[in-house]
C-alpha cells in the first residue's frame, strides 16, 4: 500500500542506492515497513531529532488510517536498528 | 568592503570558515588572499553577495511535476497543482476527493509532508528551492485567519503598551505574523525559543 511511497522518498534522500531495501510484513490489522539503508546515509533519512522519518510516518500512517490499518514505519542499518523512536501509531 | 580573516587546517576549511563569518552562500563573490599555508590562514574581502535567488517559471513546473508524480504514488485521490512562485518558494496545492487526508488535523500532516518535501525537492531539482504546500485551500484559509488574528493582537499591543507572546508556531507561521506586521510603525516582531516551540513575541516599538 506503501511501499511505492517510500521506496520513492527514501531513494531521493539517500545517496547510497544500492544499500536501500525495504520490507512490508502484515499482522491483521498492523502494517510494517522496515527500511534498511546505509549507515552512512542513516542521518540523511532520520533527520534531526527524527523529524524527517517522523513526518515519513505521521504521512503513511494518514493514508493507513483511512483504510483502517495501522502503519509501523522501522529504520534499520545494515541490520542494527537505527531509531527506536517510533512514536505512536494510534492516529484515533 | 567587509574583509575577514580565517584559519583551518586546510586551505578549503579556512576558506569555508571565512565564507561563513561573512555569512554568505559559494555564489557569492569573494577575494581570497592566503596568508599562510599550513596550517592554512586566508583574508577574504566579500565583492559582491550572491543575488538572491528566484525560481524559474520552468524550475516551478519541473517542481510541481515532480511532487504530482510523488504523490501519486499514495492510495489517494489527489492532484498536485502548480499555483505560482514567489522568491525561492514554489506554490503548489493539493486538491482532489482526498486531498483532506494530507492535511489532517491542524494541518499536522500537511507541514510534515511539506517539511519532507522540502528535504526531498531541493535534492532532486535545484538546491535553493523550498515548497509551501497547501490542501485544499487550507493553508489559505489559515493563513487569512493568522493574519487577521495578529492585526487584533497587535491593535491590542497598541492600546495596552505591553508585549503580547503567541503560541509556538512552524516557521512558515511565523513568517507569516512577521509580514503581517512588518510595515506596521508602532509595532515590532521577533522570535524567541527553541524549535519545535519557536514562538513571536509582539512589541511596542519605541
Amino acid at each position: 500500500m506503501l511501499r511505492e511511497f517510500l521506496e520513492a522518498s527514501i531513494r531521493a534522500l539517500v545517496e547510497d542506492q544500492q544499500a536501500v531495501q525495504i520490507k512490508e510484513e502484515r499482522n491483521g490489522s498492523m502494517l510494517r515497513y522496515t527500511i534498511q539503508v546505509a549507515e552512512s546515509d542513516r542521518g540523511r533519512v532520520i533527520g534531526k531529532q527524527g523529524r524527517i522519518v517522523n513526518a515519513l510516518r505521521t504521512v503513511a500512517q494518514a493514508v493507513g488510517a483511512k483504510n483502517r490499518v495501522r502503519v509501523q514505519v522501522i529504520v534499520i542499518t545494515d541490520g542494527a536498528p537505527a531509531d527506536t523512536g517510533e512514536h505512536d501509531a494510534d492516529e484515533e | 568592503m567587509t574583509s575577514v580573516e580565517a584559519t583551518g587546517n586546510t586551505l578549503e576549511e579556512a576558506k569555508s570558515r571565512a565564507l561563513g563569518m561573512l555569512g554568505v552562500g559559494r555564489n557569492a563573490q569573494v577575494e581570497f588572499e592566503v596568508l599562510e599555508e599550513s596550517p592554512a590562514r586566508v583574508r577574504a574581502t566579500l565583492i559582491e553577495e550572491e543575488p538572491p535567488y528566484v525560481v524559474t517559471p520552468q524550475v516551478a513546473r519541473k517542481v510541481a511535476d515532480y511532487i504530482s508524480h510523488f504523490v501519486r504514488r499514495l492510495p489517494l485521490q489527489v492532484q498536485a497543482v502548480l499555483r505560482g512562485s514567489h522568491g525561492r518558494y514554489v506554490e503548489v496545492e493539493l486538491v482532489g476527493r482526498d486531498a483532506n487526508v494530507l492535511v489532517g488535523k491542524n494541518g499536522e500532516v500537511l507541514d510534515r509532508l511539506q517539511f519532507l518535501l522540502n528535504n526531498i525537492v531541493p535534492r532532486v531539482t535545484e538546491p535553493q528551492v523550498r515548497v509551501t504546500l497547501d490542501g485544499a485551500g487550507w493553508r489559505r484559509r489559515r493563513t487569512e485567519r493568522l493574519r487577521n488574528q495578529v492585526i487584533a493582537i497587535a491593535n491590542e499591543v497598541k492600546a495596552r503598551g505591553e508585549e503580547a507572546v503567541l503560541p509556538p508556531m512552524p516557521p512558515h507561521e511565523r513568517r507569516i505574523v512577521h509580514q503581517a506586521l512588518k510595515d506596521d510603525p508602532e509595532v515590532m516582531t521577533y522570535s524567541e525559543g527553541e524549535e519545535p516551540n519557536r514562538y513571536v513575541v509582539i512589541s511596542p516599538r519605541g
